[in-house]
């Protein structure tokens, strides 16, 4: 038996996913009711008409978030390898990896001392 | 017993191929069965999922659940699913069209293939990447932009609300349990998730180590969250936010973006079974496809009983305690992982404990303090 | 389709049984058969409810009738993803326009099922001013379901029959081919104005001003004051400030404002939370033709709230006042309509019973006596093609780029009930809260002049509607203390028993929804509402209805306990509520994400407590002893034996555990009632349906699980009341509320406001 090339079996999953769920969509679009009106087209609120676009400016705290979450991702990226080979490193690897983290630890203090992490 | 069954199925299937279509096209055959395979049984599952959420939480609440619609109400996803196809699709003023119509699909496609590196069972997994764990990490952050995208896009209030929720919650979470996974990946040495179910079945489920209970722990809270699940729901708080990034999204668009929750929440808890609880393994009264499903979807029931249960965090809440809390904590337990490797059983043991119970007793103390110094008012600008 | 063939052959006959014969048009209707069973088996409500029927909605959303069988527990709150909107409760003028919008944004295939008599044709409240005979008026009705409100097999029928209903039809032909043009939304002018009927509107004018208008009450010059304190308006703001600082009345009870025909007459009545002792009552008149005399605000901010319901019903405007715009009726609303010469547009006669009802068998609508056939009243000369819906601007005050400008209800989840929260953010940070009300406005007041005093005894359920037993009871001590009435023992012991298990299940059902704005999912609230439905067995089985009891009157209760009664009154007293509270205590108090979210969330200090007016567990959360059963006792509350919890911290959480304390301190009272209770005897000293209270007034309150729920009466000698004012508890609380909330984030101030229990029949009145 042959087990399928793995890359393949993605691509094809991938093309028929989107198929799959795009297809019914647009089957749906055309069986369903198509009725629009002013009230409807509204934006829902509670039932009350309220002032005010909801595209305003984000706060830069949402940023902060993304910032921390960028040096840590790549740090994750630099430990998938080691963790791999983790084996074969040995204690060696091993002590060289928890002084990468161990920096990355004060960097997270730093961060948290800084008020980097808080939601104001 | 039926151990092979759909192996078997699956051989029967690329042999009539081979009598019908020149060899060449054989390996695409393959491909497209296994792909397949998947995409038929997803949906399925979807529907057997919604079933067990709406009686799980039914009986969580001493009453019934749906028993009306089919013998005990087995046929009411259907019924969902042909109602929500009739639904009128509603695409409000001043939300933008292309993304409305096509976020739900990009939201929901991704999902599928997380299940093509799942091994459900012994020699049945779709796609054996050898870096399959990687693969399903990088397919599931997929999922944020959708919903950034999706409630951004239909530029109501409430959505905007809650999708901006969604995007750092969701960042937030992704660090611990991408930290476990490596403890695991260590102590499996490969991300092929087929080796690492081929190295508990070696050694022994990792959730029986001090290390891989808590690493279960630490991913099973962070899997949660990242499917925005309760208690991590708040991009669709019902009680705040209505309903959060889809409130503007009706009929299928709006089952699709179920459909995305629900796989994704079990395709995570397929993922904690695969890493933590043996995959496959089990005794052989079961075949192996069975034993996953029931791994699969005993942590999905666990899944089900937080959302019965628990109420819900506040998003400031959620992000301290992903920081403060599991971060720490996950990096904990990759030291515990790598002591309980390099050290003989005994002090393993012992150290293990130590970091991994000391440190979760001092870092859930210190964030039950910060949540009340967090729930202090403002002061803010008298704004009459 | 396959009929015998006579004489057939083999093949005949297995076509016959194998093989289905049809045309493509049936073929059509039968795949049909299949959307209809999908559409009907998924029924989805939207999560819409108005006032004392979306209480008994949630209820047959509990375990013990559990819509869930039928696949219709999924109530989606937004109207894009909902199917069926329930209008459950009495549909007032001010929430037609939200109504209908809401209608009008949700997805078809949509259904619309009206529950009650309020929503069927106005119910109890149909006189009113601000309310709407019916919500068939503007939206396409499927079902009607009886009764006041229907209990849950009746809303059970009416769904099924919805069902029914969509099976019977086409789906082609009724949602995908058909043009549904949208319903027009209608416009809050002079009075609400249905913009289809503009011209017809305006056609009429002119012949209903030509009409000979009914000639309004007459009305009564000021008696002599009794023992209340007469104060003159000019001296009122420094007598006020002197009144709390020297001599120590610092809570205000209550403030409201009578019409008569010399002066408006506005009344306060002062305690003091130190010393205690009876309350103080000032009166303040104000001149007919230019009322207007100090706003009381600088010195009690409990007043803010009721001099703006003043200003709005009575038209008395309070110089100093922060914020002095209506509360209850909307902008352009003409008159003011509490005054004794403002006749609504059903009015009839002063005082029922009317001689258009039942009088030799005859009765005319009211919408045939009305100028305009509706409930309506336009002024002369009044062109309401002209009107146009005033579209929002953005007004400078959230004209910065970052400040969001977002509305919390009326329909929300979480507003319990129509209450409409318009926050200011700034992110997710409240800078600002406006509370606006009157969507629920039922003009329990006016029509409480027109009743008899008797006649107001079911409205008085419909106030709270959660503790109906407790308002009768409120209502009934109010006009006993004001004629003089004795009540004999076992009366008062069962009234007691019924007050105190009221108490029990409301604050089993705050600390459950509580819950639910936490986000727990129902299972608290679930697990409250099967103990509310074996007290409701108790109400139904004492007093013949679940929630609308009607069950006490003047002198006594109007029937005696049936047999089953005290044996499962006594096994739920002293097994399963104890049990229950325990539950409560042990699953949530020590929750880590009850404590996170609840901990230091909305203090309310002690003295703004008591300057705002808060009262019941709200002011007791805040460290403040009083409780009108101590400070003013009521029927036999002083023989039984219980303490008055407090906690110091006035936070959420400190509120969730007063609720549980006072929980426990009810079912010790009823075990002692429930040992005390005289085995035989009267139930009711003289049955009466009239009564004519002397001449005089009288403000009396009582503890409410709300709070302090006060009457204010002022009789004439006659049948109906001159003036009837309900203090209600979950008003006033709501004074405090905006200070609470700012500075926290959305989520805590949904988590306030189900902190402070409000319920909007009492809020609204």
């Amino acid at each position: 038996m042959l087990p399928a090339d793995p890359r393949a079996v993605i691509a094809i999953a991938a093309v028929l996913a989107v198929l799959a769920m795009a297809v019914p969509l647009v089957f749906a679009k055309l069986v369903s009711p198509r009725n629009p009106g002013r009230e409807k087209q509204r934006p829902y609120e509670c039932g009350v008409v309220e002032a005010g676009d909801s595209w305003k400016q984000v706060r830069i705290q949402y940023y902060m978030y993304a910032l921390v979450f960028l040096v840590f991702d790549v740090e994750v990226l630099f430990l998938y390898p080691w963790a791999v080979a983790f084996k074969e490193a040995g204690l060696i690897g091993l002590a060289e990896m928890f002084v990468f983290i161990g920096l990355l630890v004060v960097a997270w203090a730093y961060a948290l001392k800084h008020r980097a992490l808080e939601w104001e | 017993m039926g151990e092979t069954l759909f192996l078997d199925l699956k051989d029967f299937a690329l042999a009539v191929a081979a009598a019908l279509l020149p060899g060449g096209l054989l390996a695409s055959v393959s491909a497209l069965i296994s792909a397949g395979a998947v995409l038929v049984v997803a949906p399925v599952t979807m529907m057997f999922l919604t079933w067990v959420e709406r009686k799980g939480v039914g009986r969580f609440q001493d009453r019934y659940g749906p028993n009306r619609v089919g013998p005990f109400g087995v046929l009411q996803p259907i019924a969902d699913g042909i109602k929500m196809i009739l639904k009128e699709d509603i695409i409000p003023d001043g939300s933008d069209r292309l993304l409305h119509n096509i976020m739900p699909v990009l939201a929901a496609a991704p999902v599928f293939l997380l299940f093509l590196v799942l091994p459900f069972g012994r020699g049945m997994v779709a796609a054996d990447l050898n870096v399959g764990v990687l693969f399903f990490l990088c397919i599931s952050s997929m999922q944020s932009p959708m919903i950034i995208s999706a409630g951004l896009g239909a530029r109501s209030k409430y959505s905007v609300l809650g999708s901006m929720r969604a995007v750092v919650q969701v960042l937030s979470y992704e660090i611990p349990m991408v930290i476990v996974i490596v403890a695991v990946v260590m102590t499996a040495g490969s991300m092929s998730t087929s080796e690492i179910v081929a190295a508990q079945v070696r050694d022994g489920w990792f959730v029986l180590t001090p290390w891989g209970a808590f690493g279960f722990i630490v991913f099973l809270i962070a899997a949660t969250a990242e499917a925005n699940r309760s208690p991590f729901d708040m991009s669709e708080a019902e009680s705040e936010l209505v309903a959060g990034f889809h409130t503007e999204y009706s009929g299928f668009k709006f089952a699709l973006f179920q459909m995305a929750e629900f796989l994704s929440a079990f395709a995570s808890a397929g993922l904690a079974a695969t890493l933590f609880l043996g995959g496959w393994q089990g005794p052989g009264f079961l075949p192996s496809w069975a034993w996953f499903g029931a791994k699969a979807l005993g942590v999905y029931f666990v899944l089900v009983w937080f959302r019965a249960t628990l109420p819900r965090f506040r998003i400031d809440q959620l992000l301290a305690l992903a920081w403060k809390f599991l971060f720490p904590l996950s990096l904990l337990v990759v030291v515990a992982a790598a002591a309980w490797y390099f050290m003989p059983l005994l002090p393993a043991l012992v150290t293990n404990l130590v970091l991994l119970v000391g440190g979760y007793g001092l870092l859930s103390s210190w964030i039950l303090s910060e949540f009340i110094r967090m729930n202090a008012p403002r002061a803010v600008p008298d704004a009459r | 389709m396959n009929a015998p063939a006579a004489g057939g052959t083999v093949v005949d006959e297995e076509v016959l049984r194998h093989v289905h014969l049809t045309t493509w048009f049936d073929l059509v209707g039968e795949m049909e058969k299949a959307t209809s069973w999908g559409r009907r088996s998924s029924l989805w409500p939207f999560g819409f409810g108005l006032a004392c029927c979306a209480i008994e909605t949630m209820a047959v959303g509990a375990a013990r009738y559990d819509l869930a069988r039928f696949g219709a527990e999924v109530a989606r709150a937004t109207p894009r993803q909902a199917d069926l909107m329930m209008v459950s409760g009495t549909v007032t003028k001010k929430m037609a326009p939200v109504i209908v919008r809401l209608f009008n944004q949700m997805a078809e295939p949509k259904y619309v099922i009206s529950m009650g008599a309020c929503s069927n044709g106005g119910g109890p409240f149909k006189e009113g001013y601000n309310v709407l005979s019916g919500v068939e008026e503007f939206l396409p009705v499927d079902v009607y379901i009886r009764g006041c409100p229907p209990t849950p097999q009746a809303f059970l029928h009416g769904l099924m029959e919805l069902q029914k209903k969509i099976d019977g039809e086409s789906y082609i032909r009724n949602w995908k081919l058909k043009r549904r043009p949208e319903i027009p939304v209608p416009i809050l002018g002079p009075d609400l104005v249905d913009v289809r009927r503009a011209g017809e509107i305006r056609d009429k004018s002119a012949a209903a001003a030509a009409r000979p208008a009914k000639p309004a009450p007459a009305g009564r010059p000021a008696p002599t004051t009794g023992d209340a304190m007469v104060v003159d308006a000019a001296a009122w703001g420094s007598t006020a400030r002197s009144l709390r600082d020297e001599q120590g009345y610092d809570y205000l009870s209550n403030l409201t404002c009578t019409d008569f025909t010399d002066a408006f007459e506005v009344v306060y009545h002062l305690h003091r939370t130190g010393p205690g002792g009876p309350r103080l009552a000032v009166k303040v008149r104000a001149d007919r033709a230019r009322p207007e005399i100090p706003s009381a605000c600088p010195v009690w901010a409990g007043a803010e709230l009721q001099e703006r319901e003043v200003f709005d019903l009575m038209g008395v405007t309070f110089t100093g006042h922060p914020n002095l715009k209506r509360i209850f009726m909307w902008d352009g609303f003409v008159g003011h309509p509490l005054r004794k010469d403002w006749t609504e547009a059903y009015y009839e006669e002063e005082h029922k019973s009317f001689a258009s009802r039942w009088r030799e068998g005859a009765y005319s609508s009211a919408e045939s006596r009305s100028a305009w056939g509706r409930n309506v009243a336009y002024p002369a000369g009044f062109d309401a093609t002209e009107l146009a819906a005033p579209e929002p601007v953005e007004t400078p005050g959230n004209v910065d780029k970052r400040q969001m400008l977002v509305s919390v209800g009326p329909q929300h989840p979480s507003t319990h009930g129509v209450f409409q929260m318009r926050l200011l953010l700034d992110g997710e940070r409240v800078l600002a809260l406006e509370p606006v009300l009157g969507y629920l406005h039922r003009n329990h007041e006016k029509i409480g002049e027109r009743n008899t005093y008797l006649m107001n005894m079911p409205y008085t359920d419909r106030l709270d509607y959660l503790t109906s037993m407790a308002n009768n009871l409120a209502y009934a001590v109010a006009v006993e203390r004001l004629c003089g009435m004795k009540v004999p023992e076992r009366a008062e012991y069962i009234r007691v028993i019924m007050a105190e298990l009221t108490r029990v299940m409301s604050h089993l059902m705050a600390i459950g929804f509580l819950l639910n704005e936490m986000g727990a999912m129902w299972t608290p609230a679930m697990y409250a509402l099967e103990e509310r439905e074996l007290i409701l067995d108790l109400f139904e089985m004492a007093s013949g209805s679940r929630m609308m009891c009607n069950y006490m009157r003047f002198s006594g209760v109007v029937a005696d306990l049936p047999g089953e009664f005290m044996p499962l009154a006594t096994r739920l007293i002293n097994e399963r509520l104890p049990r229950t509270a325990d539950q409560v205590d042990r699953f949530l108090t020590g929750s880590e994400i009850v404590r996170a979210r609840c901990q230091g969330v909305g203090v309310l200090s002690r003295e703004r407590a008591i300057n705002a007016s808060a009262s019941g567990p709200v002011l007791r959360a805040s460290g403040v002893s009083y409780d009108v059963r101590r400070a003013a006792p009521y029927s036999i509350y002083d023989r039984f034996q219980f303490d008055v919890p407090t906690f110091p911290g006035g936070d959420v959480y400190d509120r969730y555990r007063q609720r549980l304390a006072e929980i426990r301190e009810s079912l010790r009272i009823l075990q002692q009632a429930v040992k005390g209770l005289p085995a035989a005897g009267p139930v009711i000293d003289k049955k009466q349906y009239l009564v004519r209270p002397p001449e005089g007034e009288i403000y009396s309150a009582c503890e409410n699980p709300k709070g302090e729920l006060g009457f204010y009466l002022v009789s004439d000698g006659g049948m109906s009341p001159y003036r009837y004012h309900v203090r209600s508890p979950s008003y006033i609380n709501l004074t405090a509320l905006e200070s609470m909330c700012r500075g926290h984030l959305i989520a805590d101030a949904v988590l306030i406001l189900g902190s402070i229990d409000i319920v909007m029949g009492e809020v609204d009145r």
